[in-house]
C-alpha cells in the first residue's frame, strides 16, 4: 500500500516537472507571445504595442510568477488560449481525442498481441526458420522510417489495389491503414527486444530444472520462462506506447487522420503556442498514467516486487 | 576474439565506412546539378540518363540523393557525438561526484524519459523553429540522456576498484581520474551505444524533415524529399521509394555495425568472466582495453584478486 502510495507521489512530482519543462520551452522560440499574437492579427509591430501586448499578457512578470499562473489554471484544466483560434486549448485537444486515442490504444494492443507469440516462436526454435524470417522482417522494418512504410502501405493499399480511401470517408475503416502501420513497426522492434529476453531466460537453471522433470517445451515456455519475463515485457509495453504516441504524429500526417498529431502540427505552423504546451503535456501525462499503472498493477501482483527482491531482467 | 566475430565487426565496419565515405564524397561524383529544374523532363522514370528518375521539378533523384547525404548522416554523427559528449560528462562527474549534484543530474534524466521521445524532439524543434541546426540542437537535448545514465551505472561500478584507488593515492586530480583512468574503461559499451543510436538519429532526424520541421527549403534532405515527392506518388512512387532505401541503407549499415560490435564485446566478457548479464549497456569494458590492463597491474600491485571486482554489485 504504502509502494503504491510512493507511486503516486512520484508520478504527481514528475508531472509538476514536465510541466516547467513545458512551459520553459516556449522561451526557446525566437520571438514572443505579443509578437505572434499581433501579427497573428495584422497589426503593426513597434515596440509600443509590443510592450502594451506584454503588459496586456502579463509576459513582463518574473517568470516563475507566469509559471504558477499558468500552473495553477492548467491543474483546473484550463491551459490557455489557442493564439489562432482564440479558443481554449483544452476543448480543442479534446476535440482531437479520440481519433487519436483510437489509434494510439489499438496499436498498443495488436503489437503487443502480435509481438509475443512472435517472440515466443522466435525463442523456441532459435536459429530456426521461422526465426530467421521474423527476425529479417523485423529488422527491415524498424531499419525503415515509419512514414516510409506509411507511404509505402499508403501507394499499394490506397492508391493500387483501392482498398481504401486516400481522402476521409468511413472513419473504421479509414483507421485500418494507420493503425497497421503503428502497431506492425511497433511490434517488429518489441518482437526483438521480447526475444532476447526470453533468450536470457532461457539459459537459467530452473527452465533445464523443469526440462529434466518431463515438462514440454511449449510449457515450459508459456508458464514459466514468459511469466517471469512479464516485468521487463511490460516496462517494453511502456515504451512501445511512448513510440506510438510519437507515431502519431508522423501516421496522421501520412494518412490524413485529423487527430491531436496534426492539431500540433499546424499549431507550430502558426506558432500558436498554447496548444503545443497543452499537447506535450497531455501526451506526458498519459505516458505517465500508463507507466504508474503498469508499476501498479506490478505491485499488486507480482510477490516478487511487493517484497523488493531483484527481479530477473531488470535494468 | 573469435576469428568469425572479428571478421564480422570488421565487415560491419567497413559497410559503416563505405556509406560515410559515399556520404561525403557522393556530392563530387554527382551526374547532375541537384537543384536544377527543368519542367520539361519532370517526372521521368528511371532511365540511363537519371538513373533513379526525376521529381515534380525535374531535378534528378540520383544527385539529391547523393547531395542530401552529408546533411542526413553527418547531422546524425553530430547530434550522436554531442549526446554522447555531454550525456557522458553529466554522467561520469555524477557518479564520482555524487551528493547533490548526481541528485540533480539523474532528476534530470528521469524527466527527460517521462516525455514520449519523439513528442519532444517535434515539440522542441518546431518551437525554435525549421532548420537543420535547430533539429541537431533538439535532437540532441534529447538523446544526451541515455549516455548520463548508462555512463553513470558503469562508474559505479568500477569507482571502487584499486587502479582507480592506486591513481588517487598517486595524486591524479578528480578530472585525471575520470577522463585518464575512468573513461577509457568504460568507453566501449557507449560506443556501441552510440552506433545502435546514430541509426534512431538518423530516423528521427528524416522524419522532422518529413513533417516540414528538419532543413529548410533550399538544402537537400532525404525526408524532405520524400514529403515533396509525396504529392505526385501515383505517377512517380521513384521519388519516395530510392530516398526511403538509402536511408535503410545507412540505418541499418549503422545498426549491423553495432550489433556486431556489441556481439563481439559480450563474447568477449563471456569468456573472461561470468558476470550477471544486466542489460546491454551495463557491461564491462573488453580485457584488451589499455585501462584494463592498467587495472590488472594495479591488482597484483596491491595483492588483489583479479577477478574481486567482478563481484562488486551492479547498482
Amino acid at each position: 500500500m504504502i509502494k503504491i502510495l510512493r507511486t503516486i507521489v512520484k508520478t504527481a512530482l514528475l508531472l509538476i516537472a514536465i510541466s516547467l519543462v513545458s512551459f520553459l520551452i516556449t522561451f526557446l522560440a525566437p520571438s514572443d507571445a505579443a509578437q505572434i499574437m499581433l501579427e497573428a492579427q495584422g497589426n503593426l509591430v513597434t515596440e509600443e504595442t509590443l510592450s502594451v501586448k506584454r503588459a496586456e499578457l502579463g509576459l513582463d512578470r518574473p517568470v516563475l510568477v507566469q509559471y504558477g499562473d499558468w500552473l495553477g489554471g492548467a491543474l483546473r484544466g484550463d491551459l490557455g488560449r489557442s493564439f489562432k483560434s482564440g479558443k481554449p486549448v483544452r476543448q480543442e485537444l479534446l476535440n482531437a481525442l479520440p481519433n487519436t486515442a483510437l489509434l494510439t490504444i489499438v496499436s498498443t494492443v495488436l503489437s503487443v498481441i502480435l509481438a509475443i507469440p512472435a517472440a515466443m516462436m522466435s525463442a523456441k526454435r532459435k536459429n530456426g526458420l521461422l526465426d530467421g524470417a521474423l527476425g529479417a522482417v523485423s529488422y527491415i522494418l524498424i531499419s525503415f522510417p515509419s512514414f516510409f512504410v506509411s507511404l509505402v502501405a499508403l501507394y499499394i493499399f490506397a492508391l493500387k489495389l483501392g482498398w481504401f480511401n486516400v481522402i476521409g470517408g468511413d472513419r473504421i475503416r479509414d483507421a485500418v491503414l494507420p493503425i497497421g502501420v503503428l502497431s506492425i513497426t511497433t511490434a517488429a522492434w518489441m518482437t526483438r527486444q521480447v526475444r532476447s529476453l526470453l533468450l536470457k531466460e532461457y539459459s537459467k537453471d530452473y527452465v533445464f530444472a523443469c526440462r529434466s522433470r518431463g515438462a514440454g517445451e511449449g510449457y515450459i515456455m508459456r508458464k514459466h520462462i514468459l511469466k517471469n519475463c512479464m516485468l521487463p515485457i511490460s516496462t517494453l509495453v511502456g515504451i512501445s506506447f511512448a513510440s506510438i504516441l510519437g507515431g502519431t504524429l508522423i501516421v496522421e500526417n501520412v494518412f490524413n487522420w485529423s487527430g491531436m498529431g496534426q492539431l500540433v502540427m499546424k499549431a507550430i505552423t502558426n506558432r500558436d503556442y498554447p496548444v503545443i504546451q497543452g499537447y506535450v503535456i497531455f501526451m506526458s501525462l498519459s505516458l505517465l498514467v500508463l507507466n504508474a499503472l503498469i508499476d501498479m498493477l506490478y505491485l499488486i501482483v507480482d510477490p516478487r516486487v511487493r517484497a523488493g527482491t531483484e527481479v530477473a531482467g531488470e535494468r | 576474439m573469435k576469428g568469425n566475430g572479428k571478421k564480422s565487426v570488421l565487415f560491419a565496419g567497413a559497410l559503416v565506412f563505405a556509406v560515410v565515405l559515399v556520404s561525403v564524397l557522393g556530392q563530387f561524383i554527382m551526374p547532375c546539378d541537384p537543384q536544377k529544374t527543368d519542367l520539361s523532363i519532370s517526372l521521368l522514370s528511371p532511365n540511363s540518363a537519371f538513373w533513379f528518375g526525376t521529381d515534380k521539378l525535374g531535378r534528378c533523384i540520383f544527385s539529391r540523393i547523393l547531395a542530401g547525404a552529408p546533411n542526413t548522416v553527418l547531422s546524425a554523427v553530430i547530434v550522436t557525438a554531442a549526446s554522447f559528449a555531454i550525456g557522458t560528462f553529466l554522467g561520469i562527474t555524477a557518479a564520482y561526484f555524487g551528493k547533490l549534484y548526481e541528485k540533480v543530474v539523474m532528476t534530470a534524466t528521469t524527466l527527460f524519459q517521462a516525455f514520449p521521445k519523439f513528442i519532444l524532439i517535434v515539440a522542441l524543434a518546431g518551437i525554435m523553429g525549421t532548420g537543420l541546426k535547430n533539429s541537431i540542437i533538439a535532437l540532441t537535448l534529447v538523446y544526451w540522456v541515455p549516455y548520463a545514465r548508462v555512463s553513470r551505472s558503469l562508474v559505479l561500478e568500477i569507482k571502487h576498484i584499486d587502479y582507480i584507488k592506486a591513481a588517487q593515492i598517486c595524486g591524479a586530480g578528480p578530472m585525471a581520474v575520470l577522463f585518464r583512468y575512468i573513461l577509457p574503461n568504460i568507453a566501449a559499451p557507449l560506443i556501441v551505444e552510440c552506433m545502435l543510436d546514430i541509426g534512431g538519429v538518423i530516423l528521427s532526424l528524416a522524419s522532422l524533415s518529413y513533417l516540414g520541421l528538419g532543413s529548410a527549403k533550399p538544402a537537400i534532405e532525404w525526408g524532405s524529399m520524400m514529403s515533396e515527392a509525396k504529392q505526385v506518388m501515383l505517377q512517380a512512387p521513384w521519388g519516395i521509394i530510392f530516398p526511403g532505401i538509402a536511408i535503410f541503407i545507412v540505418v541499418s549499415a549503422f545498426n549491423y555495425f553495432g550489433e556486431k560490435l556489441g556481439e563481439s564485446f559480450y563474447s568477449d566478457r563471456r569468456k573472461t568472466a561470468d558476470t550477471v548479464n544486466k542489460g546491454r549497456c551495463l557491461n564491462r569494458p573488453e580485457p584488451d582495453e589499455p585501462g584494463s590492463s592498467l587495472k590488472n597491474r594495479s591488482a597484483k600491485m596491491f595483492g588483489g584478486d583479479e577477478c574481486q571486482d567482478r563481484k562488486t554489485p551492479v547498482k
